[in-house]
C-alpha cells in the first residue's frame, strides 16, 4: 500500500467521523462557564501558592534569627534553611514566569521545551531543598547544651543527624536525571518523583534531537 | 491600540479591553461552530495520544478548555485547522507526560463521542492498523504523522512543530518507510 492510498483511507475515515461524531453542547457550555481550570493554569496557581508560603516561611524564620542572634547554632542553622528557601522561592518565581509565557498556540517544540524545562527545574528545586533536612535537628543547640549535655544525648543526636544527612544525600542522588531506576527502589523512586524527572529530562533531549536535521 | 470586546458569560455581560492585534471578538456561537466543524481533529488527536477511555475524556476536555481560552487570540492568518492542531497536539503531548489522571471538572459524559458503533469493515480495520502504527511512534513523530495523514503541507507542519521544512521532509520520509514495512508485513 502506498502513501496516497493510506492518505485516502484517512480521508475517508475523516469524512465518516464527521457524520458519526456528536458534540455534547451541554458539556461544552459547562467548560465555557469557566468552571474548569486548565492544567497549565492550575500548575501556575500551585507554584504561586508555593511562592507565597515560601515568603511567609522565610519572613518568619528571618524574624526568629533577628531575635536570637546571640545563639550561634540557631543563627547558623536557620540562616542556612533560609538560604535554601530563598533559592526555592526564586526558582518558583522563575517557573511562574516561564509558565505565564507559554502560549499553547505556539509551536509544539517551543511549548513543550518550556514545560519540560519547568518540570525538570521543579524536581531540581526539590532535590536541593532535601539537603536542608539535617539543619532542622541542629537549630536548638546552645552553648549551655554543648557544655552540659551527656554522652547519651550526643549519641542520639549523632545517630539522628547522620540518618537525616544520609537520607538527604540519598534523596539528592535519587532525584538526579542520571539516576537509574531499580526494581527494589521503585517505591523510593516514585516517592522522590524520579520517573517524572527522568521523563521530562529525556523529553528535553528528545526535543533537541528532533530539531536536528539528520 | 485597544479594542473593546463584549463577552457574555452565564448571563452576565462583561466588557474587556484587549489589544486589537490579538483580538477576535469572542463569539460563543462561533466557538461552538468551530468545535462542531473540526471535531474530527480533536477526536483523532485524543485517540492517538490516549488509549484509556477515561483519559481520553479528560484529554478532550482539556483540549477544548485550551481552545476556548485561546479562541480570543486566534490569528486569522493561520488556517483554523493548523491552529487547532497546534493547540490540540500541544495539550495532548503535555497531557501524555502526566502520570496521574486528574479530572479538572466533574464531567459525566465525553464532549465529543461516537453516536453509533458500526460493525468493523475493511476501512475500520485499516484505520485501526494506522492507529496502531501511530501509537508506536514517539510523541513528536506521532504529531508529524497525524499532520501528514491529514494532507497538511510541509510548510504548515514546520510551523506547527517549530522545525524547518527540510527537517519535516526528512522525518516524513523515514516515517513513510516504516509505514510501508508495517503494511507490507500485515498484508503477508
Amino acid at each position: 500500500m502506498n502513501d496516497i492510498e493510506l492518505k485516502n483511507i484517512w480521508q475517508t475515515y475523516d469524512r465518516k467521523l464527521n457524520h458519526l461524531l456528536e458534540v455534547n453542547f451541554q458539556q461544552l457550555k459547562t467548560i465555557k462557564g469557566d468552571k474548569a481550570e486548565s492544567k497549565i493554569r492550575s500548575f501556575i496557581h500551585g507554584h504561586m501558592v508555593g511562592v507565597v508560603l515560601g515568603i511567609i516561611w522565610i519572613l518568619f524564620l528571618g524574624f526568629l534569627v533577628f531575635h536570637m542572634l546571640d545563639n550561634i547554632y540557631f543563627t547558623l542553622s536557620v540562616s542556612l534553611i533560609i538560604l535554601f528557601n530563598i533559592f526555592a522561592v526564586a526558582a518558583y518565581i522563575r517557573h511562574v514566569n516561564i509558565l505565564q509565557q507559554i502560549n499553547i498556540g505556539e509551536s509544539i517544540m517551543e511549548t513543550q521545551r518550556k514545560l519540560a524545562l519547568v518540570i525538570t527545574s521543579d524536581k531540581q528545586v526539590a532535590r536541593i531543598l532535601i539537603l536542608q533536612t539535617p539543619f532542622y535537628c541542629t537549630f536548638y543547640y546552645s552553648d549551655q547544651l554543648v557544655h552540659q549535655a551527656g554522652p547519651l544525648f550526643w549519641t542520639i543526636q549523632l545517630i539522628v543527624v547522620t540518618l537525616l544527612t544520609t537520607l538527604a544525600v540519598y534523596g539528592y542522588i535519587k532525584l538526579s536525571p542520571a539516576s537509574k531506576p531499580t526494581a527494589s527502589g521503585k517505591f523510593i523512586n516514585t516517592l522522590f518523583g524520579t520517573p517524572k524527572l527522568q521523563k521530562a529530562s529525556a523529553f528535553l533531549n528528545e526535543i533537541e534531537e528532533f530539531k536536528k536535521e539528520i | 491600540v485597544i479594542l473593546l470586546t463584549s463577552l457574555r458569560i452565564i448571563g452576565h455581560e462583561y466588557t474587556i479591553l484587549l489589544p486589537s492585534s490579538m483580538t477576535v471578538p469572542i463569539d460563543q456561537g462561533a466557538f461552538e461552530n468551530l468545535i462542531e466543524g473540526n471535531k474530527g481533529i480533536i477526536y483523532k488527536v485524543a485517540n492517538s495520544y490516549c488509549r484509556d477511555k477515561e483519559d481520553r475524556k479528560d484529554l478532550v476536555q482539556e483540549i477544548i478548555i485550551q481552545l476556548w481560552k485561546a479562541f480570543g487570540h486566534y490569528n486569522s492568518q493561520f488556517k483554523v485547522s493548523t491552529w487547532m492542531y497546534r493547540i490540540s497536539l500541544n495539550v495532548a503531548i503535555s497531557f501524555y507526560r502526566k502520570e496521574k489522571r486528574s479530572s479538572v471538572a466533574p464531567l459525566t459524559a465525553t464532549i465529543i463521542a461516537m453516536v453509533a458503533d458500526e460493525e468493523p469493515g475493511q476501512l475500520e480495520e485499516q484505520v485501526q492498523l494506522l492507529y496502531q502504527f501511530i501509537n508506536e511512534l514517539d510523541e513528536l513523530n506521532k504529531a508529524l504523522m497525524l499532520l501528514y495523514l491529514d494532507n497538511t503541507s510541509y510548510k504548515e507542519m514546520a510551523e506547527v512543530l517549530g522545525i524547518s521544512e527540510t527537517n519535516v521532509a526528512t522525518k516524513i520520509a523515514r516515517i513513510k518507510d516504516k509505514l510501508k514495512q508495517k503494511f507490507s508485513l500485515s498484508n503477508q
